[in-house]
């Protein structure tokens, strides 16, 4: 699996498949069993972990539900990156914290606890909070799930803008196909934990191979199976 | 076999347990750098949990101070001694219930609370937020509070021994009518600030230290869930008031 510099690309597939496995294992906090992973043609699993914080400062991530520090400010939240990792002067750090809050189109909001912002508000202060920095890459781990369709279209909206204008690497994990048929230039899609088909949104519309129909079209029936299989033996029936 | 292999693994946790919670005192210790920020949030998380914690310590050591000098006036009076009452209540102050009683409490008021908030951060991900954001959570999260712990608890055990000391008063000298000049001389001459005083404050340090390290030990471990979080705070509370106990009387062996 190669990501292209400057592109977005989607890993997609089931629930459970091992997507979120793969964003960890990008940003250093699994290790992986074999292979080997390289961001920004580093080796991660051999990075000692001064090396390894080093090299997330270059990577911005944004978790599923947004992980806001719910004892700061929607402004003490953002600026926390750039209190830890750069030495602005308070109206630097000021200055650059509102001009992310515009372009995610909350000005206003600074002095707002986490806990009074709606869903996609949320995600918003924590995308402007991944990509404050002005990382290489960035990773989104599902970050669609559980928004209102204007919120989803607002949220894809602005990861292509910030995309384009920083000249970002994103790499999102999700299931929701509809959503990123607009957004991205390239998708994975695993399942069975196999990478089982790469190629534009439109290319896999149009493949034929039964799981990949199955899963771009969400059928019920086909190779891929929404039963409990344990991992040992695909069998369930018959556990002699 | 396997079976008793892990049975006996089992029995061997708690000592797992307490080199891994020492492993991570050395992590902390070591993480400490001499900076403005870490100034910062040491002493909001004292006034957080110190300066919060001051009024359920004040009320407690007031009727403390007030059950000791009723018990040792009743029991005093037997040998017509009751004028050495403040006697006994500094001493068993000072030296025990001072430093003892507060570090419980403080178990109750502040470790179950700094325990349930590092669980709470790590089972809404904010830990591991940080973590992707290369600040190290135990420097930033646990490193603040183990220190405002170790900070407050000196000064609550100094306010409770105030606040007994005035409980004594007020019911030795106002209710059952005490010479207030043979009561202050009695503690002035009979309390020795060496022995007396410092043992109580090097028990009071220590049982900070315990106390505010189990809290975020087992909140920093917490398993990411509500049952993990609430299981964090009684571990928190139970394993403290036990290890305060007994290094009260390993303490106490060696300062007497």
């Amino acid at each position: 699996m190669d990501i292209e510099r400057g592109s977005i690309v989607a890993i997609m597939g089931p629930s459970g498949v091992g997507k979120t496995t793969i964003l960890r294992l990008i940003s250093g906090q699994l290790h992986p069993g074999s292979g080997s992973i390289e961001v920004n043609g580093k080796e991660i699993s051999a990075m000692s972990r001064r090396q390894l914080y080093e090299c997330r400062k270059d990577i911005g991530v944004l978790l599923q539900n947004g992980a806001l520090f719910t004892d700061l400010t929607v402004f003490e939240n953002i600026a926390t990156p750039l209190r830890e990792h750069t030495d602005l002067s308070e109206e630097a750090i000021s200055e650059r914290v509102l001009a992310k809050l515009e372009s995610v189109g909350l000005l206003g909001t600074e002095e707002l606890m986490p806990q009074s912002l709606s869903g996609g508000m949320a995600r918003r202060v924590a995308l402007a909070r991944a990509v404050i920095l002005n990382p290489k890459i960035v990773l989104f781990d599902e970050p669609m799930t559980g928004l209102d369709p204007i919120a989803m279209s607002t949220v894809s909206r602005l990861i292509r803008e910030t995309n384009d204008q920083l000249g970002l690497t994103s790499v999102i994990v999700t299931h929701n196909v509809h959503q990123m048929k607009k957004l991205v230039d390239h998708c994975y899609i695993l399942a069975a934990a196999k990478l089982i088909a790469e190629g534009s949104p439109q290319a896999l519309m149009d493949n034929t191979d039964p799981a990949v129909d199955q899963f771009m079209n969400g059928r019920v029936d086909g190779p891929i199976s929404f039963r409990y299989q344990n991992a040992k033996n695909n069998t369930t029936a018959n556990p002699s | 076999m396997n079976n008793q292999r892990t049975k006996i693994f089992k029995l061997l946790n708690p000592i797992a347990d307490t080199g891994h919670c020492g492993l991570f005192l050395v992590r902390m210790l070591s993480s400490i750098r001499l900076e403005r920020g870490l100034l910062v949030s040491t002493l909001q998380q004292t006034y957080l949990i110190g300066a919060r914690s001051l009024v359920i310590i004040m009320i407690c050591g007031f009727f403390v101070g007030m059950v000791l000098s009723l018990q040792s006036i009743n029991a005093l009076q037997q040998f017509g001694a009751s004028d050495q009452v403040s006697l006994l209540v500094g001493k068993s102050l000072f030296r025990e219930l001072g430093p003892v009683l507060t570090a419980l409490l403080f178990a109750g008021r502040a470790g179950t609370s700094i325990a349930a908030e590092i669980g709470l951060m790590k089972a809404t991900s904010q830990i591991d937020a940080m973590q992707l954001m290369a600040i190290d959570p135990v420097q930033r999260i646990a490193l603040p509070r183990f220190l405002a712990g170790l900070l407050s608890l000196p000064l609550l055990t100094a306010m409770f021994n105030a606040f007994a000391i005035l409980g004594a008063v007020m019911f030795s000298i106002g209710v059952m009518g005490l010479d207030p000049g043979i009561f202050w001389s009695k503690l002035q001459t009979g309390i020795y600030f060496g022995k007396d005083f410092m043992g109580g404050f090097w028990k009071s340090v220590v049982f900070g230290g315990l106390v505010s390290l189990i809290a975020v030990y087992f909140g920093y471990y917490a398993k990411p869930t509500g049952e993990g979080v609430g299981t964090a705070t009684t571990r928190t509370v139970v394993m403290s008031s036990v290890l305060v106990l007994i290094f009260d009387f390993i303490m106490t062996s060696f300062l007497i």
